[in-house]
């Protein structure tokens, strides 16, 4: 082995070290390890936190969703309970005062004893209901 | 005066002054190993930290099988390995170029040939890099490099014998 090469560079490697004051060191080193256990127990915390708020979320979710579902199905269910189409009712409410409006016309007719007016007016709403079935 | 072993035992049973006291006794040797490998105080001062703080994690499950300066070497060793493949890589990307405000030596020749001989030393495999380091910056012997390291004696002196024979080809071309 080449001595000489050896020799050059362990010589290039001495030279006086600066000494380092060891108090001051070992406080450096405490306030180093409060800052790591700090920031790892911020790190731990967080990652507690988001995991948390996704379990919260997950959860939130699927009770949301099955909430949703029950209100559809009661729904379903309660407009097979009442008839909830209104503009139906309104249409047979009308229907039903029209008739009530003949009715009571034709018995006033006959009760004035206007009976051939009231025969000729019966008629003809016999003769505009065929017309109308036609 | 406490051994080292002896302030091991204080410290696993929770008495943080006796790591105070180890760290008192070693940091001196720690703080000129890394010195010579980094030829710059901040980042000497650093890594040493970056051990005491290991150490500190670790001491808690040390097995008195060795002694303590054995498994510091070690341990310095490491950290220093690692430093150097950092840096090697600071090297191929030229961030090194900048003198660094912690440097040493005012002789600009003396500290770029080191600097020089340091970014080779990254360069070699694992094995012979630690070999070399212990033998240069701790100009430790042989018997005790290899109980550090777990190999022969021979091993070592083979693998700082390669290591000698790259760095001559890496230095003077």
């Amino acid at each position: 082995m080449d001595k000489s090469f050896e020799q050059e560079i362990t010589q290039l490697n001495q030279f006086e070290i600066p000494s380092i004051d060891g108090a001051s060191f070992t406080q450096k080193l405490h306030s180093s390890m409060e800052i790591k256990a700090d920031s790892k127990r911020q790190l731990v915390s967080t990652f507690s936190a988001s995991l948390f708020i996704l379990f919260l979320g997950v959860v939130t979710f699927y009770q949301l969703d099955s909430t949703m579902g029950y209100e559809t199905y009661y729904t379903e269910i309660e407009s097979t309970y009442f008839d909830m189409d209104l503009w139906e009712n309104d249409s047979e409410e009308l229907v039903q005062e029209n008739d009530d409006y003949y009715d009571h016309l034709a018995v006033l007719l006959l009760e004035e004893d206007t009976i051939w007016d009231s025969i000729e007016f019966l008629d003809e709403m016999n003769y505009s209901t065929n017309i109308k079935d036609i | 005066m406490k051994t080292d072993h002896e302030l091991i035992r204080e410290f696993q049973k929770g008495n943080d002054a006796s790591f105070d006291e180890l760290v008192q006794r070693h940091v001196q040797m720690v703080f000129g190993f890394f010195v010579k490998i980094t030829r710059d105080k901040m980042a000497a001062e650093d890594l040493a930290q970056d051990l005491f703080i290991k150490l500190h994690k670790h001491l808690k499950k040390f097995r008195f099988e060795a002694a303590f300066t054995t498994y510091l070497y070690r341990a310095q060793t490491n950290t220093a390995n690692s430093w150097l493949s950092r840096n090697k890589w600071k090297h191929l990307l030229h961030l090194d170029q900048v003198a660094e405000s912690g440097a040493l030596d005012t002789s600009i020749e003396k500290d770029w040939r080191r600097k020089e001989l340091w970014n080779a030393v990254g360069k070699l495999p694992k094995k012979q890099r630690s070999v070399v380091m212990m033998r240069i910056a701790q100009e430790l012997p042989y018997k005790d490099i290899s109980n550090i390291l777990g190999i022969s004696e021979g091993s070592a002196k083979v693998n700082f014998h390669h290591a000698m024979n790259t760095l001559k080809d890496l230095i003077h071309g």
